[in-house]
């Protein structure tokens, strides 16, 4: 009984075209996924996104929920990080970058993507964490007040609870409160991290990114830097690009697979492993392609 | 009949010859370069002491009590030098700033080939540029300025090597990562605060080590100072009085009809020395402070 | 760029490519399978991050059919990293099945790897012996 069945779908997929996923079908999916689940923080609607000609991002529409981790994940060049850089506008450094859509930031109701918005605003309550360290090459302690400093934080004692408060939060407040004025570079590439995850949280913003931020950790701070993501989200709303889908597995709540710029699957993240609507997902999950 | 790969074995060792060759006449010159310093000196040091060499406030060699203290003229090399580090270094910063943080691709290809064409203009034009041109416009601003001085010199020179310090300061300021910028503009900082407060610190020690080699060039340099900073050795710290600098020196002595092994002759070897050594230290802590870019990030 | 692999031999395969050159694999047998046989068949995946991702969706789906494959896999797996996985996803499914195999791994070759399933099981033994080794390895 299986063997026909085998044959019938090949014969089917031999005429109808080996992919099987339509956008509009899709669109569906993603839709209302959050009905029922509290606050939307990002709303990324009908988003393409240009690098000079080239098409990056093809009609992205997404719900990030509040204070919840949203992982996403696709094979390299499948526009995960393009989409991530959107959140805060990181393409702008660069010319030829363009915005078709929206992503509106509640409960606000900001354009993110308007090319009227401020920028400097915006990166102050999107923070983000970077694929490798990148630490300033200054103190410890300089490294975490520098997002007060440029946000116009004078007063030294604030800025000193607040360096503390923030290496605390990063659990590495135990590890450095001694050394405080050495250079950021002498800590080890786990703990250089983790100084930049304090760094991004110390201005308290709503929304941190983060790009890949354990490629290229050791497996032991990889799981530190993962437990301390998972405190996070009781504070901020996070999402994570993430080339390791055990990553993705273990430490988010939501996750959406991205292929060749398109968003192909969007759904809470124990129901993408284990019961993936598309035949894409189920692939790169099980590693057909990667 | 030789094998095709004998006979790649022989051009092979052949080039080896000519590029160790090449390498090796470099460095033949120099050592040739101290050795004559070095003779040279000693005749002189064997009858006039190091003391009053480096104790004597005074440089006559031409008058009829003859005095040897080199101090004038370091003092008018270095006056020099320092008015040029004064219009040089905050010009550099901020031409590098630009380069690097702000213009567009299109600016810097139109901008770099001009400022690397100030290097190409032989410095005999910049010479006459200062005593013809510059100096008659200071004159009217500054009060007492001589015809001969050393302020007009220092700000030319300063010009002169722009090129060197502004390039150099941009490379490092380049070489900073993008990513340590990046992350300062994910903080919502802006391009002059990330430029002020990260790039620059980062490379700093590329860039102060520009400015030591353009420091350096400004010593050593001859035809602007000796055609408009005047000949007169002269221990003072006022940029509008004539100075005469070592290369200054050497200039006029060696295109003089001074008789060869006489005093005056063998001082110029001295002051020579002293030029090396300087421009050695100088351009040794350049270089060390280089290497010192590669540690950081 | 994206590569491919033949979910037979995992070699790397060109996207379009209908049967695998190297062990003439159709893939249009694969692409008719349900993704439990997908997740089944990428237990072998040369990739060990692949397999320890599988080794966990089985767990979280309770996927017993992919029970005989774990077994064979206890033999001939080399990293004791994944066979922990295998461990944790068999204490997940929780069957008699799932039992069977637990209690023929408290025998393994890898003494780490049953020192571990003694530590799991019988927490109240790791009390006894100290805690000498962290298994914390999330």
């Amino acid at each position: 009984m299986v063997m026909v069945n085998t044959i019938i779908d090949s014969i089917k997929s031999l005429f109808l075209g080996a992919t099987d996923r339509s956008m509009e079908e899709i669109k569906a999916k993603t839709k209302d996924n959050f009905k029922r689940e509290g606050d939307v923080k990002l709303e990324v609607k009908e988003l393409n996104f240009y690098y000079g000609e080239f098409k990056a991002l093809k009609n992205i529409n997404l719900k990030i929920p509040t204070k919840k981790i949203t992982a996403l994940i696709g094979p390299s060049g499948c526009g995960k990080t393009t989409l991530l850089r959107c959140f805060n506008r990181m393409h702008d450094l660069y010319p030829g970058s363009k915005y078709e859509g929206s992503i509106i930031f509640h409960p606000d109701g900001i354009n993110i993507a308007s090319p009227h918005i401020d920028l400097l605003d915006l990166r102050r309550r999107v923070g983000m964490v970077f694929q490798r360290p990148n630490p300033f090459p200054k103190s410890i302690f300089e490294n975490v007040a520098y997002g007060l400093r440029v946000n116009g934080v004078r007063d030294k004692k604030l800025i000193k609870e607040r360096v503390e408060w923030a290496l605390q939060s990063a659990a590495l407040w135990d590890e450095v409160k001694d050394r405080l004025d050495a250079n950021a570079y002498s800590l080890s590439g786990g703990q250089q991290q983790r100084l930049c995850i304090a760094r991004a949280i110390a201005i308290e913003p709503d929304i941190v990114l983060f790009d890949e931020p354990t490629s290229a950790l050791d497996p032991i701070s990889t799981s530190k830097i993962e437990e301390l993501i998972m405190t996070l989200k009781e504070k901020l709303t996070i999402i994570i690009v993430t080339h390791n889908m055990q990553q993705a597995a273990r430490v988010s709540d939501y996750t959406g697979f991205m292929y060749l710029g398109e968003l192909i699957e969007f759904d809470k993240t124990q129901k993408i492993f284990t019961i993936p609507s598309q035949k894409l997902t189920e692939d790169y999950i099980t590693g057909r392609f990667g | 009949m030789l094998t095709f790969i004998t006979r790649k074995k022989i051009l092979d060792r052949f080039m080896l010859a000519v590029f160790f060759t090449a390498g090796f006449i470099t460095i033949f010159i120099t050592v040739g370069i101290v050795y004559v310093l070095l003779a040279d000196s000693i005749k002189f040091f064997q009858e006039v002491s190091i003391k009053e060499f480096l104790t004597e406030k005074e440089w006559t060699p031409v008058f009829a009590t003859k005095k040897f203290g080199i101090w004038p003229l370091i003092s008018g090399t270095f006056l020099i030098a320092a008015i040029a580090m004064v219009v040089s270094i905050p010009l550099g910063i901020l031409i590098a700033i630009y380069l690097s943080e702000y213009a567009s691709v299109r600016v810097k290809e139109i901008a770099k080939p001009i400022i690397e064409f100030m290097e190409a203009i032989p410095t005999v034009v910049y010479g006459y540029f200062t005593l013809l041109f510059v100096t008659p416009i200071l004159q009217s601003i500054v009060p007492d300025l001589e015809a001969f001085n050393s302020l007009a010199p220092g700000i030319v020179l300063g010009f002169m090597i722009l090129p060197y310090t502004a390039s150099m300061a941009e490379d490092s300021m380049k070489g900073v990562p993008q990513r340590i910028r990046e992350a300062s503009y994910a903080l919502g900082a802006t391009k002059l605060r990330t430029a002020v407060t990260i790039v620059i610190p980062a490379a700093i020690s590329g860039i102060v080590a520009g400015f030591i080699l353009g420091a350096s060039r400004a010593i050593g340099e001859t035809m602007v100072v000796a055609i408009a900073a005047g000949m007169y050795p002269n221990l003072t710290l006022d940029p509008r009085e004539p100075i005469q600098t070592m290369t200054g020196y050497i200039v006029q002595v060696a295109l003089g009809d001074l008789p060869y092994g006489s005093i005056e002759y063998l001082s110029i070897f001295a002051v020579g020395l002293a030029l090396f050594i300087i421009a050695f230290i100088f351009n040794s802590i350049a270089l060390w402070l280089r290497s010192r870019i590669r540690e950081a990030y | 760029m994206i590569h491919f692999f033949c979910p037979s031999c995992w070699r790397g395969i060109s996207e379009n490519i209908v049967i695998c050159p190297y062990c003439n694999y159709d893939l249009k047998d694969f692409n008719a399978l349900s993704y439990d046989d997908k997740l089944i068949l990428s237990l072998k995946h040369p990739v060990k991050e692949i397999r320890r991702l599988i080794i966990f969706i089985i767990g979280l789906k309770k996927l017993k059919k992919a029970l005989i494959e774990l077994e064979r896999m206890i033999d001939y797996e080399e990293d004791p990293i994944i066979l922990m996985e295998i461990v944790k996803t068999l204490r997940q499914i929780n069957d008699k099945g799932s039992r069977a195999i637990l209690d023929k791994m408290r025998s393994h070759r890898f003494s780490i790897i049953s020192q571990y399933i003694e530590q799991i099981e019988y927490p109240q033994i790791k009390e006894f012996y100290g805690k000498t080794i962290n298994f914390n390895n999330k």
